[in-house]
């Protein structure tokens, strides 16, 4: 009976699998200039671990790990008095327009998708009475774009040029939290964050049969602080509501370019370079959120995010309104839907929980508009101490006219005590 | 910003002396040097902005008069005498009536004042942002002699700005106009630099300068130092190569050769430019079709210009009508007579030839572009000043940051000589051109209407060109254009498209 369960959540860890690689469709991308778009989604408030990312990115009023911290750290006072969460996700996410890539210097039939396997979060909680305390380490963004390789021949099948794009760079996030059980039904948390990260972006194009070469590289190593924080009031033993927010930010950058000319011919050699400050301006994050617990297992949530995306504003190399965005505020909308049920594996009671959830994500341009619609699934197991929960995200994107399509796939390791 | 290689202040003394000297007695003479320097460059520039070079022809009774001044004799080229003269000998000049020429610019590399933006992703070079606040800086530090107007808004809705230059310069009086045009082409950034820096003299030199007061005063001298700023954007951002405006021509391809897109001759032929929205020399779906090249052809209609420059870039040379056909121009000899003083102008700074010639024949053939148009619509002198490098190994469209001084430091007698033919050969317009906007101030940017101005010269040039070919279309669905016929090209530079 025991290895037949066991059988059982492997191969549904390996349909599911199978199934994410068949769908492998593309991502976004709406805006073409924007380099510093995180990959699939602007709005990336928060981290969602394979639970949340399950329930449509439930994690206002819901939390089953330290994850939560990035979001609501009020949730840390429902945790139990230790949890360590290691998080580990592949992002699938189609891209047509980026860079240089279908903006007139590169055509692609279609959209290009990109894959990232990473390992995006590693957090721990405690509880000590009615203070919670949590530190974790999360991915936030990735600014990762399919990178591009040409070469071009003469017709004697030599090489005439060759062209490399190469664009990388992340955020990542370490946040420490507080949370206290303010009175009987109500908890509050904050959280400090400390960003960091780096953005990079270089092409070479080699004009091999005229003997030069030009390149451009632009670095950006970005440091910022925040603060986000939470509500949770359980307004009746089965309603929870919450409020979140998370300050307005300056994403700041140590900002370096080089332009290269070079001529092997001649050995001619021009290089342009700058070295200045840059500045993004995040935007305040406020959300809401409401769950509903049906019976012992089964509970619903729902939330809304808003993103003040109009604020949204960038210095670049030291100069304002060299990139403008025209951006609009945005409401992200969502809602999911857990089940547990519950067998015994080794003679100790283990749970299965079965989630759903739906989340609509527009996103902040004015033009294109775009928005994606995410469809989510996840299960797992949780044994003793032990939780092993997985979930997936599929969702396509409409406004663009490119039809982009974003998934992603979530494996959660917990132990609670 | 150029990266200093050799740190080593002694990296050019012998190695002997190098190991007799101890570091102690390095520093020493480093420390002296430096102390020294601090009272030497001050003095320097003193007796620097206090003195200016001038030239006289070299002729017996004019020097005769000099003499009696003691000024100091320079040197002597090409039968004139060059002094120099302190700021308060120039009334004795006059009282002498001894005719000069001002010199100073050949002579002293032209220093440049402290640009009001600073930082910027590409260096020394202006990006649109950055110019867009220098050209108010202009305006706002010389409101009597420069107004800056939006002559229109690109693709993206980015302005296009032009900077008159002119005494009572919020009045249109009955003077002669000149107009210099930068960047058509995106990658062309030193072509933005040479407009810009020619305003910037301009201004800056009015009070001290009776050579470019009096063109100033004599004139209107009209800049627009970046017509394709969507462009260049891209080029700074993405990719440094790009040529073309930023129309999305639908079909996954971007860009209108805005130096194809004017309506005099366009699409004569598909070696001039190309019907096919992928080719670097795409002239667009119909002349004028783009609002970057319609910002030019409306501000020609308001005004009445008696020379244009175009700068681009490379290969050193200055170009004139036709650039369609290699059939000479009506004109032929004096587009060339004045390019070839221009050139000489060029040379005599410090030596750098700029060929000189009939477009059609120099390069590449070219149809739609601004100089074919100027000329053949309002029959002024235009040319294209294509600038340095000499050729694609020599930097291509990269110039350093360090060059950008010193290509506009050997432009600028040419400029200023087309200032002063048109000055010289002016004669009045037929009509009052109607009014334009002009902005008064950075903030707001309230459009307000200049008043009228009564009827101008007319250049003896200034006739409309007769085509010398009737308009031809090619069936273009059965021809891929992917290269142009090179044409016959001096010192051997390559054809690549500029």
């Amino acid at each position: 009976m025991k290895r037949s369960i066991s059988k059982s959540i492997i191969l549904l860890f390996f349909m599911i699998s199978a199934l994410l690689m068949k769908l492998c469709w593309p991502q976004s991308t709406v805006g073409q200039y924007e380099d510093e778009a995180p990959l699939r989604t602007w709005n990336t408030f928060g981290f969602s671990t394979a639970s949340s990312l399950a329930m449509g990115e439930m994690r206002f009023t819901l939390g089953s790990d330290c994850s939560v911290s990035h979001s609501n750290p009020a949730l840390l006072s429902a945790l139990p008095k230790f949890t360590l969460t290691l998080n580990s996700s592949l992002d699938r996410a189609s891209l047509f327009k980026y860079s240089m890539v279908n903006t007139g210097v590169l055509y692609t039939d279609g959209n290009s998708s990109l894959g990232l396997l990473a390992f995006d979060f590693a957090g721990t909680s405690v509880r000590i009475k009615d203070w919670s305390f949590a530190l974790s380490i999360a991915l936030l963004e990735n600014y990762v774009r399919p990178s591009v390789d040409l070469s071009a021949y003469t017709s004697q099948g030599d090489i005439a040029r060759t062209f490399v794009f190469d664009q990388d760079g992340h955020l990542k996030n370490i946040n420490f939290s507080v949370a206290r059980r303010l009175f009987g039904s109500l908890s509050a948390g904050i959280g400090l964050n400390y960003a960091y990260g780096f953005l990079e972006k270089d092409y070479e194009d080699d004009w091999v049969i005229s003997s030069y070469t030009i390149s451009d590289r632009k670095h950006h190593e970005f440091e910022s602080f925040y603060i986000n924080g939470g509500l949770v009031l359980d307004l009746t033993p089965k309603i929870k509501v919450a409020a979140v927010f998370r300050t307005p930010f300056l994403k700041k950058a140590d900002s370096e370019s080089l332009y290269r000319y070079y001529s092997s011919s001649t050995d001619t050699e021009i290089r342009t370079e700058a070295s200045e400050r840059s500045e993004y301006k995040q935007p305040l994050v406020a959300g809401l959120g409401i769950s509903y617990t049906f019976s012992s297992n089964l509970r619903a949530a729902s939330e809304l995010t808003f993103y003040d995306w109009s604020e949204y504003s960038i210095v670049y190399f030291g100069e304002e309104d060299e990139q403008e965005r025209d951006f609009k505020d945005i409401i992200k909308v969502g809602a999911g839907l857990e089940y547990i049920s519950s067998l015994k594996i080794f003679g100790a009671e283990a749970e299965i929980p079965f989630r759903a959830g739906v989340s609509y994500d527009p996103q902040p341009m004015k033009a294109p508009r775009s928005a994606y619609l995410y469809f989510s699934l996840g299960t797992g197991i949780h044994w003793q101490k032990i939780f092993l929960d997985m979930g997936m995200l599929v969702g396509g994107e409409s406004g663009s006219g490119n039809s982009l399509r974003a998934k992603k796939l979530t494996l959660s390791l917990s132990f609670r005590m | 910003m150029i990266k200093i290689k050799n740190r080593d202040p002694f990296g050019s003394i012998p190695l002997r002396l190098r190991n007799i000297l101890s570091k102690g007695c390095q520093n020493k003479i480093v420390m002296t040097a430096v102390l020294l320097s601090l009272f030497i460059i001050p003095l320097w520039a003193q007796d620097y902005w206090n003195t200016q070079i001038i030239s006289i022809e070299k002729n017996r009774s004019l020097l005769n008069r000099l003499r009696e001044m003691n000024l100091d004799f320079l040197m002597e080229k090409d039968n004139r005498v060059y002094i120099v003269i302190s700021l308060d000998d120039f009334p004795r000049l006059d009282q002498k009536n001894i005719p000069y020429i001002m010199e100073t610019q050949n002579f002293f590399p032209y220093v440049q004042a402290e640009r009001t933006t600073r930082g910027g992703v590409n260096g020394d070079f202006h990006s649109y942002v950055e110019l867009e606040q220098d050209l108010f800086a202009l305006q706002d530090s010389y409101p009597q002699i420069a107004s800056l107007s939006i002559i229109g808004q690109s693709l993206e809705g980015r302005n296009i700005y032009a900077l008159k230059i002119s005494d009572n310069v919020h009045f249109d009086e009955s003077e002669p106009e000149v107009i210099f045009i930068g960047c058509h082409h995106a990658r062309e950034w030193i072509a933005v630099e040479i407009p810009y820096l020619l305003a910037q003299y301009l201004v800056e030199n009015y009070s001290t300068d009776a050579q470019v007061r009096d063109l100033v005063d004599e004139s209107e001298i009209w800049i627009v130092p970046l017509l394709n700023p969507d462009g260049l954007q891209y080029s700074i951002h993405f990719y440094r190569y790009w040529r073309k405006n930023r129309r999305d021509n639908g079909n996954g391809t971007y860009g209108v050769d805005l130096n194809r897109n004017y309506d005099y001759m366009w699409g004569y032929d598909d070696e001039g430019s190309s019907p096919y929205t992928g080719s670097e020399v795409y002239r667009g779906p119909s002349p004028f079709s783009e609002p970057e090249s319609r910002a030019i052809r409306d501000l020609f209609t308001q005004r009445n210009f008696q020379a244009l420059v175009s700068f681009h870039s490379y290969s050193q040379v200055i170009l004139y009508p036709w650039g369609y056909t290699d059939q000479p121009a009506p004109d032929d000899a004096l587009l060339d007579q004045i390019a070839s003083e221009m050139s000489a102008r060029i040379q005599a700074v410090n030596g750098t030839f700029y060929d000189f010639g009939q477009a059609g024949e120099s390069l590449y053939l070219t149809n739609g572009d601004t100089t074919d148009w100027s000329y053949g619509v309002y029959g002024i002198p235009s040319y294209t000043i294509e600038l340095p490098p000499l050729d694609y190994l020599s930097g291509g469209f990269f110039n350093s940051e360090e060059d950008i001084q010193a290509i506009f430091t050997e432009n600028l007698p040419a400029a200023l000589y087309l200032i002063d033919w048109s000055i010289q050969n002016s004669s009045p317009p037929p009509d009052p051109p109607p009014v334009i906007r002009r902005i008064p101030g950075r903030i707001g940017g309230i459009a307000t209407l200049s008043p009228g101005r009564r009827a101008i010269h007319k250049s003896s040039l200034r006739q409309p060109v007769p085509e010398s070919k009737t308009l031809k279309k090619e069936d273009s669905s059965t021809k891929i254009m992917e290269t142009v016929r090179p044409k016959q090209v001096s010192k051997g530079q390559k054809q690549e498209r500029k």
